[in-house]
């Protein structure tokens, strides 16, 4: 492999694993090679931003502010800080998706009211036998709603011509 | 003794308040229909809210009765009873054929019956918010 033979470091497994990271496709377990591989060799000084960033990453990703108390932060070179940055994105738009999925379907979350449920709290009667669910009876509901906006208008009518 | 009036009639007020449609209400609340009643009854109860703040809008109970002479005798007489205190109503009774409207505010109670034959339906509704 051509690259290979560039390779000034003779470590042409990590260089495809350093590729592999950046473009996101790397397992847990090469990502602990990588950064275990990092923290213990001595590495040319070209990498050293690369030696960096894994630092960072085997440390959990501390914030900035703990960073500077301990030492400087790491600065991942211009090519890199893109692929950071997508795959914490990445991160961020899965965990988007969790919460709102969470909001929707956690059983105790608060009532919304929907076209629905705008109907809580009616029933229908029919020879003793009660039924409140709002699905079943919701057209009951807006033909006795329509009933009823019909008679208010004749109310409103009754209403006008008593000057009231 | 002004005093005297103005408490005497609040006091009034406030009794005529109570009782408007108690007739009709009691009658309505009632727990009427079931299995073995013998005739036909349907209450529908439509609770309408607010869709952003669930807040009730408007509460209507409507009942229909098949059959039932006696019951529909006594709606008609808890209508004709209460729809005198009433601020508005309208009234025809023709041969069997009996239909009130009664209203009532603060809050608007719209309350109408239809008798015809040995059909009752009876349409009562209070609106807390006019719809937008």
């Amino acid at each position: 492999m051509d690259r290979a033979k560039h390779n000034p470091h003779g470590c042409e497994h990590i260089e495809e694993l350093v590729e592999k990271f950046l473009e996101g496709r790397t397992s847990n377990s090469e990502e602990r090679e990588l950064y275990d591989w990092f923290a213990t060799n001595d590495v040319p000084e070209e990498w050293s931003e690369l030696k960096e960033m894994f630092a960072w990453y085997a440390a959990g990703m501390p914030e900035a502010a703990v960073v500077e108390e301990q030492s400087p932060a790491p600065v991942a070179p211009h090519h890199l800080r893109r692929s950071m940055a997508l795959r914490l994105g990445g991160w961020s738009v899965a965990a988007a998706v969790a919460i709102v999925l969470g909001i929707v379907l956690w059983p105790d979350a608060e009532p919304t009211y929907t076209p629905t449920n705008i109907y809580e709290g009616s029933y229908v009667v029919e020879n003793g036998i009660r039924n409140d669910d709002i699905d079943y009876i919701h057209k009951d509901i807006e033909a006795v709603l329509a009933r009823a906006d019909a008679m208010e208008q004749r109310a409103n009518e009754l209403l006008a011509w008593a000057d009231i | 003794m002004k005093r005297l009036l103005i408490i005497a009639m609040f006091a009034i007020a406030s009794v005529a308040e109570g009782s408007a449609q108690e007739h009709i209400d009691a009658l309505v609340n009632r727990d009427i229909g079931g299995s073995r009643s013998g005739y036909m009854c349907t209450k529908r109860t439509a609770v309408k809210r607010d869709p952003d703040t669930g807040e009730i809008i408007k509460r209507v109970t409507e009942v229909v009765i098949r059959d039932n002479k006696e019951l529909a005798k006594q709606f008609v007489e808890a209508f004709k009873t209460d729809i005198q205190t009433a601020e508005v109503s309208e009234e025809s009774d023709k041969r069997n054929i009996y239909i009130a409207t009664a209203i009532w505010l603060d809050p608007k109670r719209i309350y109408n019956i239809s008798v015809t034959g040995d059909v009752v339906v009876v349409n009562v509704q209070t609106i807390y918010r006019e719809d937008e």
